[in-house]
């Protein structure tokens, strides 16, 4: 078999998030894993022949969907910058936006641009997927079987894999995968506690960064993708300065932390099988929620703050907190 | 309220679930043990991947408590003892 012939049957592993989608692919059977990920976004213009043709020589990855030409991936938040439009969402809080009718074929798009074809029939793939929120029903099996919809034509042989478990894979083998995985996205905190791989206890918490951005826009006139921008730019969570900008993200930002650590520690508590665990176990935290700088530290804090129902050794931030959890789903498949 | 989704099979010996009997302690007692050894044996297997496979492979092969079924040996113990028994009795008659 030929260099790429083998690369092109090896397992992938896929994070579909509500803010991006990434993909993992292993380079070699040395685990050298490489990533490739595009914005969940996309914006709408209406067919031209002339803007079809325009986009053709940007190279502008783009599709014609009903009479209007939809740009999806990268592409799509460039193109928002230039005509000041806010990108739409084909997800929201995990799954299938259930109000966004171009939500299916632009998941098509998106991934089947990242992923491609199977190459050999039945390579194996992992897909993410989200856990309960346990304030509602997110149609998480609907979500699923649309994904398998897209992945099977393209000839693999998708399995689904709890976020939160993806990051205890991907983050957690120096405790042999016995730990809470935390994944901070977009549209929710996912979190598993899993004792040797297995997971036992898995939940979600429906406030994370879409929240925070929609939150702080709400409370200081702004656009959320202007929040969002300055997310990402340089900021910290440190407390209250004068920029009331940094001060909306900074009491939103405490407010995911809280209610994090809060519904953690009652979930723990509460949960009727809960095994004996002997050793102390590591929190691993991961996704772009989880990056700015003080939110270790001021998640470690909230669950210090009162008693936690098992031991913690450590709280840390994964080691490439954005592409942990398509790493995980690519230990999986390759297992 | 939806209750978060908790797995339940294999990690049975909790704090509430009540040990009736000498039996039920020996079977727990006996998973722990199963559990230490996987524990340790993935500790000293270096490379991460082979690590999570030996642990997924490990704890797949973990049989439900819910449908806990006698252990093979002593399904294999019952057999022999019955075969006796008959090849006893038998004997005994003729």
């Amino acid at each position: 078999m030929s260099n790429v012939e083998q690369e092109s049957s090896l397992p992938l592993g896929l994070d579909v998030g509500t803010s991006r989608i990434v993909v993992a692919r292993s380079m070699d059977r040395a685990h050298q894993s490489q990533y490739e990920s595009q914005l969940n976004a996309f914006i709408t213009m209406p067919y031209s022949k002339l803007t079809q043709s325009l986009l053709e020589r940007e190279g502008v990855f783009h599709e014609v969907f009903g009479g209007e030409l939809v740009v999806t991936g990268n592409d799509a938040q460039r193109f928002a910058e230039v005509f000041h439009v806010e990108t739409r969402r084909p997800m929201l809080r995990g799954v299938l936006n259930p109000q966004e009718p171009h939500s299916l074929p632009v998941m098509r798009s998106i991934i089947t641009r990242l992923v491609g074809t199977a190459g050999a029939a039945g390579r194996k793939l992992f897909f993410s997927i989200p856990a309960p929120v346990s304030d509602g029903d997110q149609a998480i099996a609907y979500h699923e079987a649309s994904i398998q919809q897209i992945l099977k034509p393209l000839g693999f042989d998708a399995q689904p894999i709890q976020e939160g478990l993806a990051v205890v894979f991907g983050e957690m083998s120096g405790s042999n995968y016995t730990g809470i995985g935390i994944s901070c996205g977009s549209g929710l905190c996912n979190v598993c506690l899993a004792v040797l791989s297995v997971p036992v206890i898995n939940f979600a918490v429906a406030k994370a960064g879409d929240f925070i951005d929609t939150q702080a826009a709400a409370v200081t006139g702004e656009l959320a993708t202007r929040m969002r921008v300055q997310k990402e730019l340089n900021f910290v969570v440190n407390g209250l300065s004068g920029d009331r900008v940094q001060n909306a993200l900074t009491v939103y930002y405490d407010d995911v932390i809280q209610t994090l650590a809060n519904t953690l520690r009652a979930t723990i508590s509460s949960a009727q099988r809960l095994p004996k665990l002997n050793q102390s176990v590591p929190i691993v935290l991961s996704g772009g929620t989880a990056i700015p700088k003080g939110f270790l530290k001021r998640f470690t804090a909230a669950l210090h703050a009162e008693d936690f129902p098992i031991k913690i050794s450590e709280v840390r931030l994964a080691e490439d907190p954005l592409n942990s959890t398509a790493r995980g789903a690519l230990m999986a498949a390759l297992c | 309220m939806r209750e978060p989704e908790c797995c339940t099979y294999y990690l049975h010996d909790t704090r509430e679930k009540p040990v009736t009997g000498v039996a039920m302690a020996l079977i727990l007692w006996k998973r722990r043990e199963r559990l230490r050894m996987i524990e340790q044996r993935a500790r000293e297997t270096a490379d991460p991947m082979e690590r999570l496979r030996y642990v997924r492979g490990q704890m797949d092969g973990m049989a439900p408590p819910e449908k806990f079924q006698r252990p093979s040996s002593r399904k294999l113990a019952a057999l022999i003892a019955a075969a006796l028994g008959a090849a006893l009795l038998l004997w005994r008659i003729s």
